[in-house]
């Protein structure tokens, strides 16, 4: 980088807004050599110092560039691909075992049809990662709270099996606000469908605030976490679908395109 | 043209143009300035975090390269660029038909 002119202080005052973002670095180091490449080339007629000035104002305030980096950042690309299909007709299925396999376990005896049906509803677990595998994939990545939310999601695994019960309401809970974060940097991605997304953050949301009136006025401990899954069950085959249902990028024969 | 006309458009513009690479940043804006005789010229510094996002997205690749002392990079298309850039493609014709069925239509005619 140059020593004191324009363009150095320009990538100072850049660096320093888009500081938190991970490709910071390459980021201004792209900016550096497209600015000084514009610079150089309006040089003629012009003096150095107007023509880094010149290059400044094509380029856009550090303010500016530092915000659509950060929109950007958050973005998705929607880029559908076979193994996110796939991981949306996870997630479609992911409550149809769940709900399927558990009722079925609550009713039937203790034959092979109860093992086969308790089978069906772990199913429901590894169905609902990949699920959200493919959401955080489907949308590049979801920034580092997307990251951060699926790693708290597997996190919440061993929590399942220790400590009994307990255990259990605290995975519950931890997949909540998982969820409820997937949801909030979906929304901000704006690539699948609001009504979906809404209902996956009103889910965690609503289950809360049941948790907290009870906490006032006791009532049945199972409210919460019905208040809670019915919109996330809606939300979850909602999204599966619509993600199922996209043609595939890296799939020839498949879509619009199949005819062309 | 303003940035908020080509919301939506942006990605197909810019793998349309890498798919002729590959290029780097500053290519990238110049010839999305040719292509338009200019109408189209956006703060060039937007155009940065669109290419690292659809690098992110598997549809650009990149490359580092040492110009004049200065670090350089690289995009080109992948394959599943390719893909998405036929498919945005494919729809986006199909959008500017229907539009320009509409605003390009006759008047209806008089009936006083």
């Amino acid at each position: 980088m140059a020593g004191d002119d324009l363009i150095a202080a320009y990538l100072r005052e850049l660096r320093a807004s888009v500081a938190h973002l991970r490709d910071a670095d390459d980021l201004v180091a792209e900016a550096e050599d497209h600015l000084r490449e514009t610079a150089d080339r309006l040089r003629d007629g012009r003096t150095e110092t107007e023509a880094e000035a010149e290059a400044i104002a094509r380029f856009g305030s550090a303010t500016y560039v530092a915000r659509v980096c950060r929109t950007e950042a958050k973005r998705g690309a929607a880029v559908p691909t076979q193994r996110t299909r796939a991981a949306g007709l996870a997630l479609f299925l992911a409550p149809v075992l769940l709900v399927g396999g558990t009722i079925g376990n609550w009713s039937t005896g203790k034959t092979w049809v109860h093992g086969l049906l308790v089978f069906i509803s772990v199913l429901s677990v590894p169905a609902l990662f990949f699920g959200l595998w493919g959401l955080r994939r489907r949308h590049g990545g979801l920034g580092r709270v997307g990251l951060l939310a699926f790693v708290l999601a597997l996190a919440a695994l061993p929590v399942f099996f220790v400590a009994g019960w307990y255990g259990v309401i605290a995975a519950f809970f931890i997949l909540t606000v998982v969820l409820l974060a997937f949801a909030v940097e979906m929304l901000r991605a704006q690539v699948l469908p609001v009504v979906p997304l809404t209902l996956l953050a009103a889910g965690p949301v609503m289950g809360m605030a049941t948790v907290a009136v009870l906490a006032v006025v006791p009532g049945d401990g199972s409210v919460p976490a019905f208040v809670a899954l019915v919109p996330i069950t809606v939300a979850l085959m909602w999204l599966g679908w619509v993600m199922w249902r996209e043609p595939a990028v890296d799939r020839r024969g498949v879509g619009p395109l199949a005819a062309a | 043209m303003k940035a908020d006309a080509l919301r939506g458009h942006l990605d197909l513009l810019l793998l349309a143009i890498v798919e002729d690479g590959p290029y780097h940043g500053y290519a990238v804006i110049e010839e999305l300035r040719n292509r338009t005789d200019g109408a189209i010229d956006l703060p060039e510094g937007t155009i940065y975090p669109a290419l690292h996002r659809l690098e992110r997205a598997g549809l650009l690749t990149s490359t580092w390269t040492e110009v004049g002392g200065r670090r350089r990079r690289t995009y080109d298309v992948t394959a599943r660029g390719k893909t998405a850039a036929r498919e945005k493609r494919q729809e986006w014709n199909a959008f500017a038909q229907v539009v320009q069925r509409v605003v390009g239509a006759p008047p209806w005619p008089a009936t006083t």
